[in-house]
């Protein structure tokens, strides 16, 4: 797959909105959807081979599991089955597919009440 | 060899500070080699799939045991890939090297004896590691060649000549591998850091009826027991016994753990994965430099380095007694630390039999989860289905609008909040949710 034109130059969502604006954007949705876990799904900034998805914010049904998200986003990426797409939660380590959304929200959210995702492929070597 | 130790480090400061030199420099053979050398005097325990060696009472043997490893390096001057492409891989080819090294593993432990150890009387050689070391020669007929793994990465995205990343060269083994016309083994290549124990036991049982229709029938309480049929054998509807073969499976798991450094969490683990007698080592690599990592020692990984470049050896054939075959051993093996890894990796297992496949289950399903230790990967019996997926979009700026104008003032969005959301246009989508629903 090509690179995306859009470079990782990009501002990540924390950089676009302060901590107060995002705080209050989730006790809103949280309010309105309270069985729904919301996430920000961004690109890694050095990705090279998958493409931006054009949605960035999330809610997701709290018993919906890892891998079916994975699955998920996989499609929306229009990426083949043998394509490899990680995901790291807090930029360090990956979610466990077989949990629900739920648990990883409960375990890993934001002091701002958002789940980060990170997804990347894998470096290439010469 | 303090002095030897010396050169060999400013040496090492000079490689390692411009990678364009080093990845053009050979490797400094004579110092090096006698230096490197000097690090298996320490009083060391090395581990290996499933063996052990202390050092420094065991460096004969380990060197030894690892001079038996086939060794696979840069080359130059074999013939044109593809007709017309490069004649070496010189700065591009250390992944699929790599790649070669675990294959060349894992077909030595299903067709020779694990305890051979490599001599340099090539006559005293067993048929069967002329046979693995012939499917490697670097000539196009040769079924895992520099020429065939190159020219398949093209159905992965990459055109020859291009960098690998350790899931291209895991899909490009797997899809060589069925074109290998005395293939003894089935390759999976485990995405998205699980394994399904289903799909595994489609690919290897080999019978004359399905296991999943067995497990079916045995119903749920032993479906663990009948995933794993003992002396090979499971029931089928008529209730006759019917033999379900195993055909050796090599398990790849590409993984990613971490962005930019490699997340400690997983060192443990990794550290254990090594040490089952299932490993067929990993790889991966130092950022842009790929290694094949096979055993490691206290925080360190042992690896052979692909990165030197041998000039083309016609192996010689089938026929002959005599083999050209001492560049692909290794002397001296490498040595770095755990946090120098590159998070970009795989994991090579292989299971000869369906125990040894349950007891690698067995193993990761008993891998801590602890603030310190992380699993690696999973083990499930089948994918859960995606179940039909509905999908809205709700803008928030429109939210905040249609609730303030509703309610007055929301107490749950404040001012700032609503301001900012409604003032700022350029944001478009960023302002959407995406909201999922399952059915």
């Amino acid at each position: 797959m090509a690179p995306s034109e859009r470079s990782g130059q990009q501002k990540t969502f924390k950089e676009t909105k302060s901590l107060v604006t995002r705080k209050s954007e989730v006790n809103g949705i949280r309010e309105k959807f309270p069985t729904k876990v919301p996430i920000i799904v961004e690109r890694y900034r050095k990705e090279k081979y998958l493409p931006i998805l054009d949605k960035t914010k999330y809610l997701v049904p709290q018993e919906m599991t890892m891998s079916q998200f994975a699955t998920i986003i996989r499609n929306r990426m229009c990426v083949g089955s043998s394509q490899a797409v990680y995901f790291t939660v807090n930029k360090r380590h990956m979610p466990s597919m077989s949990m629900t959304m739920a648990e990883i929200y409960h375990d890993n959210m934001d002091e701002d009440g958002f789940l980060y995702m990170t997804y990347a492929s894998q470096e290439m070597f010469g | 060899m303090a002095f030897a130790f010396g050169y060999f480090n400013v040496a090492n400061q000079l490689l390692e500070g411009d990678p364009n030199i080093r990845k053009s420099q050979e490797r400094l053979n004579g110092e090096n080699a006698s230096a490197q050398v000097d690090v298996w005097n320490e009083k060391i325990e090395i581990h290996v799939s499933g063996r052990t060696f202390s050092l420094p009472s065991d460096k004969q043997h380990f060197l030894k045991f690892v001079k038996s490893k086939l060794w696979f390096t840069y080359r130059k001057g074999f013939s044109a890939i593809g007709g017309t492409g490069p004649t070496s891989d010189t700065g591009w080819g250390c992944m699929l090297r790599c790649g070669q090294m675990m294959l060349a593993q894992t077909l030595s432990l299903l067709s020779f004896q694990d305890e051979w150890m490599w001599s340099e009387n090539s006559e005293e050689h067993p048929i069967a590691y002329k046979r693995v070391l012939n499917q490697f020669k670097d000539v196009r007929t040769s079924c895992y060649s520099i020429h065939q793994i190159a020219q398949m990465g093209v159905a992965e995205g990459k055109e020859v000549g291009q960098w690998f990343g350790p899931n291209t060269v895991a899909q490009v083994i797997k899809r060589l591998s069925r074109f290998d016309e005395d293939t003894i083994f089935s390759v999976h290549v485990a995405m998205d850091n699980t394994v399904c124990i289903d799909e595994i036991e489609q690919l290897c049982s080999v019978g004359s009826q399905s296991p999943k229709k067995c497990q079916n029938e045995a119903g749920s309480s032993s479906v663990q027991e009948n995933a794993f049929p003992v002396n090979g054998e499971t029931q089928n509807e008529s209730g006759l016994l019917t033999e379900i073969f195993w055909k050796p499976l090599l398990l790849i798991i590409p993984l990613r753990l971490g962005l930019s450094d490699i997340n400690p969490v997983y060192f443990q683990h990794l550290k254990e994965c090594l040490q089952w007698e299932e490993s067929v080592g990993i790889v991966g690599g130092k950022p842009n430099h790929a290694y094949y990592f096979f055993g490691f020692a206290e925080d360190s990984l042992i690896y052979l380095d692909p990165h030197t470049t041998q000039p083309f050896v016609d192996i010689s054939n089938m026929e002959s007694t005599v083999l050209n075959d001492d560049t692909y051993h290794c002397a001296t093996p490498g040595k770095m630390l755990l946090t120098q890894l590159d998070p970009s990796l795989a994991l090579g297992f292989v299971c000869k039999t369906r125990d040894s496949f349950e007891q690698l289950c067995q193993r990761a399903k008993s891998f801590q989860k602890s603030p310190s230790a992380l699993p690696l990967f999973e083990v499930v019996t089948s994918l859960p289905p995606c179940g039909i997926i509905e999908s809205r979009v709700l803008s928030v700026k429109s939210y905040s609008r249609e609730k303030r104008k509703n309610e007055g003032v929301s107490s749950q969005l404040d001012d700032a909040t609503c301001l900012a959301l409604d003032s700022d246009d350029s944001l478009g989508s960023d302002e959407e949710f995406e909201i999922l629903d399952i059915y």
